[in-house]
């Protein structure tokens, strides 16, 4: 009789529960997705009555020139992607999946591929968001110019790419002032001040080293090799957090 | 290694000494009553078998491996409390399916049934539960899990008499269905004890009472006799309590580790202590009665 | 300035209707299923691949005359005509006057950019009549990046509101027509700019005005001769 009903211990395998944690997320945080539908409204808002112009006049001949871009869509989508990044690195979502099968390796891994499924969501709505932006303007608005020969692939990985980086790095940094509060503020402290010498300031060498990047495939690498450290730096500083509820 | 073991376990919170050296032994399958005041450490020492915590010093084994961030762990572990963490996104009967694909054991017929039982409504959400409802939920959660390790911290918290009843008479059932390590933490001695096979009672971070429910209630005796001659031959003995009933005799409470004919030369008559005084007279050593306050009032007033 | 306040109006408008549709399917300030969440970014995103799909079918250039092989892209070049060229495009007579050539001095024509002013002076040879007639030539617009070259749908210049005075030994021509063309650049590009090599980056304009839209033809009596390179010579 008690044979039968004897417990055994169930043996866990990792990446089934980070699965199972991404998609439990996934319906946790939906409101995250919902947001992004929302921002993305007001940045196509944003796109199509910016203007920036210039004139030409030859004579009595005058030119008016509109320049729209589609970067605010972008920078929107940043800031989402920013937010919803940093709501992930808090001390709450750690807590939340304390109710569940998890461990801190197994939340930070989904975490991370929260971020992936995020940068790509956002990256594939901007691109499709800017097209459908310029069928919007290109209706509306002749006589007309646009980049005809946008290289769209490039745009979607470029664009994935400083998604996935601003991602990592929001979390990274939230994570950071969970947990490292001391060496956070230093971090910051010493960047506010480097940066008020532009020569040596990190944030330049920063820049020219990721915008200033020419050749795609040493930009896919140099990226790919920051958003990697970024990912390794806060699995290492989440590793030894307690469970606060 | 199918137990859970607490090795010269401390914990501090800066220089506070919450848990002091604390050694425990739990097998497969017992069920344990973990009691003591407020303040004693419980939920500490409850927090850290989960992996929640990691002690100060000391080795935790649960399953033969350091419970903290332990994913093994967690698999087979259940913490059930007030502050157990459901999400507020997704409704009761949604949270329920996705218990279930967490939890390898889990029983999705006792699941629906209690739910029906007790009539919860499936599409709210959790926070906006009644207190005794939010409790009943979690209880649902942890009797469905079926988590090889399972604890409760103060379940029936907020609900009425009829429902608590009923819960307990679920959990026995529950753990009677699958026996396991159940670990359950309650104020409420007098409901639970029969529930229980073992007793921990915990005070100021040190353990009082480690053993089987039994021993407990046999731990002390109550002897009621004159006040002279108990009272004397009770001070050299374990003394746990000791009152005046009347002018002459007093009422003692001691240490039950002393012959039967000690017994009757100096107590008239002998009584069993119910575990919740026997709760509060050994967690009361230190600290006195009430009564005391108001004694030194009585004196001054009297001269 | 219309389409601004149009599109505005437009696109608030679309956004009140999406919020009222939400009101009625379920509270936006409420918990919302996330199997409801889903299914809304499942459809905003094959909105957006009908967009952007019927954006790259519909969305072509218009009026393209050419592709540049070369952009002509120097500091201070000139634009010229002459008759041929003239003949070869669509151009259109908008005025016609003649006077007595005695009276005018034809040497050179200058192009005065605030109001159109043409100085045209008698070249040093006497005869009858000097005839003047005004074509106006279609706008073109280059776009550099893309090299192609774009035609303006082709507005006259009213020829009520042209003047023509002589004075003593001067003829002056004023054109007060206004035209206004407004034309939209889009950049949908936002990161791949770093890619792209950019040469002479910068006196770099994306579009930039062929300074070829009106001209001054002058006939003269066949004894006087001038050289067809004579015409109205506009500097950049």
């Amino acid at each position: 009789m008690m044979s039968s009903k004897q417990m055994k211990l169930s043996q866990v395998n990792e990446w089934d529960v980070i699965k199972q944690s991404t998609v439990y997320k996934l319906k946790v945080y939906n409101h995250i997705f919902y947001s992004l539908f929302i921002y993305q409204l007001i940045g196509f808002l944003f796109v199509i009555n910016s203007t920036s112009g210039t004139g030409m006049s030859m004579g009595s001949l005058i030119i008016n020139l509109e320049y729209k871009t589609a970067h605010a869509l972008f920078y929107i989508t940043l800031i989402w992607l920013i937010i919803s990044s940093a709501q992930l690195g808090l001390k709450q979502s750690r807590s939340l999946m304390s109710g569940v099968v998890t461990n801190n390796k197994t939340h930070c891994f989904s975490n991370g591929l929260l971020i992936l499924l995020m940068s790509v969501i956002g990256a594939v709505t901007i691109v499709l968001l800017s097209m459908t932006a310029e069928l919007f303007l290109y209706l509306f608005n002749t006589p007309y110019s646009t980049d005809f020969s946008i290289n769209y692939f490039l745009e979607l990985l470029s664009a994935f790419l400083y998604l996935l980086l601003a991602g990592n790095l929001a979390y990274f940094i939230t994570n950071l002032v969970m947990r490292l509060k001391l060496i956070a503020y230093l971090f910051l402290f010493i960047l506010f001040i480097s940066s008020l010498i532009p020569e040596i300031s990190p944030i330049t060498y920063f820049y020219y080293f990721l915008f200033k990047e020419m050749n795609i495939f040493l930009f896919i690498i140099k990226i790919s090799l920051l958003i990697v450290l970024l990912f390794i730096g806060s699995l290492a500083i989440t590793r030894q957090m307690e469970v606060e509820r | 290694m199918n137990e859970i073991k607490v090795d010269h376990v401390t914990k501090k919170y800066g220089k506070k000494v919450v848990l002091n050296d604390l050694n425990i032994t739990l097998n497969y399958p017992s069920i344990t009553g973990l009691i003591g005041r407020n303040g004693s450490g419980k939920t500490t020492l409850l927090n850290m078998l989960i992996g929640y915590k990691k002690p100060s010093s000391g080795v935790i084994k649960v399953f033969g491996e350091n419970p903290f961030d332990s994913l093994f762990v967690s698999t087979n572990t259940l913490f059930v409390d007030d502050r157990m963490q459901i999400p507020n996104t997704l409704n009761l009967n949604e949270i329920l399916i996705e218990m279930g694909r967490f939890y390898p054991n889990w029983d999705e017929q006792l699941a629906s049934k209690l739910f029906n039982y007790f009539d919860l409504p499936p599409n709210s959400l959790h926070q906006n539960l009644s207190k005794g409802k939010k409790s009943i939920f979690n209880m649902i959660v942890g009797l469905s899990a079926y988590a090889y390790f399972t604890v409760f911290d103060e379940p029936m918290t907020g609900m009425d008499e009829a429902v608590r009843k009923d819960m307990y008479r679920a959990l026995l059932k529950n753990y009677l269905e699958k026996p396991r390590i159940m670990i359950i933490s309650s104020h409420h001695l007098k409901e639970v004890e029969y529930l229980l096979e073992n007793l921990i009672l915990l005070d100021e971070g040190s353990i009082v009472f480690d053993g089987d429910i039994e021993a407990f209630r046999n731990y002390a005796v109550g002897l009621t006799g004159k006040v002279g001659k108990l009272e004397k031959w009770a001070e050299t003995k374990d003394l746990l309590y000791h009152e005046r009933v009347a002018i002459d005799d007093a009422y003692v409470v001691i240490k039950n580790n002393v012959s039967q004919a000690e017994l009757d030369l100096y107590s008239q008559k002998q009584s069993p202590v119910e575990t919740r005084d026997l709760l509060i007279y050994l967690t009361n050593k230190r600290r006195g009665v009430i009564d005391d306050v108001f004694k030194t009032d009585e004196i001054e007033s009297s001269k | 300035m219309i389409f601004l306040g149009l599109s505005i109006v437009i696109t608030l408008l679309v956004i009140l209707s999406v919020v009222l549709l939400m009101k009625r399917t379920f509270l936006i300030k409420g918990k919302k299923s996330s199997s409801t969440v889903y299914k809304i970014l499942g459809g905003y995103v094959v909105i957006l691949c009908a967009g952007a799909i019927l954006s790259l079918i519909l969305v072509e250039p218009e009026n393209v005359m050419d592709e540049l092989t070369e952009v002509p892209f120097d500091e201070g070049e000139f634009f010229e005509y002459n008759l041929d060229y003239l003949n070869s495009i669509e151009n259109s007579l908008v005025y016609e006057t003649e006077f007595p050539v005695k009276n005018v001095n034809l040497t050179e024509t200058i192009n005065n950019h605030d109001e159109f002013e043409t100085i045209i002076l008698r070249k040093e040879e006497n005869d009858d009549l000097v005839e003047i007639a005004y074509y106006e030539a279609p706008i073109y617009l280059i776009n550099y990046r893309e090299k192609k070259r774009y035609r303006m749908p082709l507005e006259l210049s009213d020829h009520k509101q042209m003047e023509m005075n002589l004075t003593d030994s001067e003829l002056v021509w004023t054109n007060h027509t206004k035209r206004e063309y407004d034309f939209l650049i889009y950049t949908p590009s936002i990161f791949v700019q770093q890619f792209i090599e950019q040469k002479n980056k910068e006196s770099f304009d994306d579009i930039d005005i062929d300074a070829n839209f009106s001209t001054l033809l002058i006939r003269v009596p066949s004894s006087m001769s001038i050289d067809e390179d004579e015409f109205i010579v506009i500097e950049e």
